[in-house]
């Protein structure tokens, strides 16, 4: 009696058990169905099993460790955490875009009218590792968010082939993140300094060669220094004077040659 | 963001993650230690989540690729299950109600290959779309319903061995007119 089953109706009378039809399709399914009753019946007696099946896996207490639910909460922390990461490479690509754009326009500076205009514009790129500054600070502020601990240049420079300056006396290291980048890895580290307090070095790739003197600019209520010594660009951020920035700046300089 | 949820409801997946470890294990205890793995698991590759993705998609096929890893990597491990699954009821335990009966229907599900068992619990048990549940074992959507379709063909030929059922089954067939 199998013999008269059109394959093709054996399949959409399994996706009809399973549920998985739409309206319409489930309606001449059914139609069919009422004009043959040794395959309703099938089909009946499997929503049956399907259905005693769900209740007899389903219905089985299960006392789940409490290891098990650490480990879900840990993820779910995880997961937010994985998120707002995601948010900061965004903010870290834009700054190397912009960047890049604003790196090049002061390459090609000289060439165009724009030196006519003798004031130097805050560059975007600044504003953006303000802004990753920023972040980090509500970062800072959660609990959540473990910070790494443990600074080293060696392994950074292994990891990224970006070399981080010497930090100066009395700055300490509270947190390292690295951020993919369209050139390659950048680095963003938090800093905790006595006269300063909270500082972020940013450091990225803008995919151009150039060598750029630190040069500090105000940006909202949080101050950038900047300089850029081969394919690296490096900004300084933090709350403190422009001039402050600027001679901690030319400090790290010189500990990178 | 737009739910009052936590943004990744990951404890709330744990019944379902329990559920179709139980249909591949058949141990209660395995079938935790699968889950708790699956978690740490999918902590480590966090990184993989896409932000918007399908949460239980994901959970659920890390848990199938553990399963599966570990079975290769312990085969004696495996012949041990099969021979606790068949004292099973003493591991596993349905409700008092109608228990005879979904005791059966159990132990006929449990019967089946690993692979059958698989597929039918996603759409049958977790109601996973035939979409979702072909991505999360990694098979073309034809080998999915295909394996349904041997593993309901198989469920039908238990339930007519019962004496009586089969009985009943050829009267409702018609052909006692």
């Amino acid at each position: 009696m199998n013999d008269a089953i059109d394959p093709v109706v054996e399949a959409d009378l399994d996706a009809y058990v399973d549920d998985q039809l739409d309206a319409g399709r489930r309606i001449e399914i059914a139609r069919y169905l009422s004009h043959h009753p040794e395959q309703a019946a099938r089909v009946m007696s499997d929503l049956q099993a399907r259905d005693e099946l769900r209740l007899a896996l389903t219905g089985m207490h299960s006392k789940g460790s409490p290891e098990t639910s650490d480990a879900a909460r840990r993820l779910e922390r995880g997961l937010v955490r994985n998120r707002l990461f995601g948010n900061l490479q965004r903010v870290a690509a834009v700054a190397v875009l912009v960047g890049f754009g604003w790196l090049a326009h002061a390459g090609f500076g000289p060439l165009t009218i724009s030196q006519v205009v003798a004031s130097t514009p805050p560059p975007v790129y600044v504003s953006d590792a303000v802004m990753a500054h920023k972040t980090s600070l509500v970062r800072a502020g959660m609990k959540s968010q473990s910070e790494v601990n443990g600074y080293d240049p060696a392994e950074i420079r292994a990891a990224t082939a970006i070399t981080m300056p010497q930090l100066l006396d009395r700055w300490i290291v509270n947190d390292v993140q690295l951020f993919p980048s369209a050139f390659g890895p950048s680095v963003e580290m938090e800093i905790t300094s006595a006269d300063m307090g909270r500082l972020s070095l940013f450091a990225v790739r803008p995919g151009n060669f150039d060598v750029v003197k630190p040069k500090a600019v105000r940006v909202g209520d949080s101050s950038a220094a900047y300089f850029q010594i081969g394919d690296v660009a490096y900004a300084l951020v933090s709350n403190a004077s422009p001039t402050e920035l600027e001679t901690a700046a030319s400090q790290l300089v010189t500990t990178l040659y | 963001m737009e739910s009052p949820k936590p943004r990744f409801d990951v404890v709330g997946q744990l019944g379902s993650l329990r559920r179709y470890a139980r249909s591949l294990t058949r141990n209660e205890t395995d079938a935790e230690d699968l889950v708790h793995d699956t978690l740490v698991r999918a902590y480590e590759r966090r990184s993989h989540f896409r932000d918007g993705g399908n949460l239980k998609g994901w959970l659920l096929s890390i848990l199938h690729n553990g399963f599966i890893d570990s079975k290769r990597s312990s085969q004696s491990e495996a012949r041990r299950r099969d021979a606790l699954a068949v004292n099973a009821e003493t591991v596993l335990q349905p409700p008092q109600e109608h228990s005879m009966r979904l005791m059966e229907v159990r132990d006929a599900f449990f019967s089946l290959p690993e692979e059958q068992r698989a597929a039918l619990h996603l759409v049958a048990i977790e109601g996973l779309s035939y979409e979702e549940a072909a991505a999360t074992l990694g098979i073309p959507i034809g080998t999915l319903m295909s394996r349904i379709g041997r593993a309901r063909a198989t469920l039908r030929s238990l339930e007519a061995e019962q004496p009586g059922k089969a009985a009943h089954l050829k009267i409702v067939g018609g052909r006692d007119e």
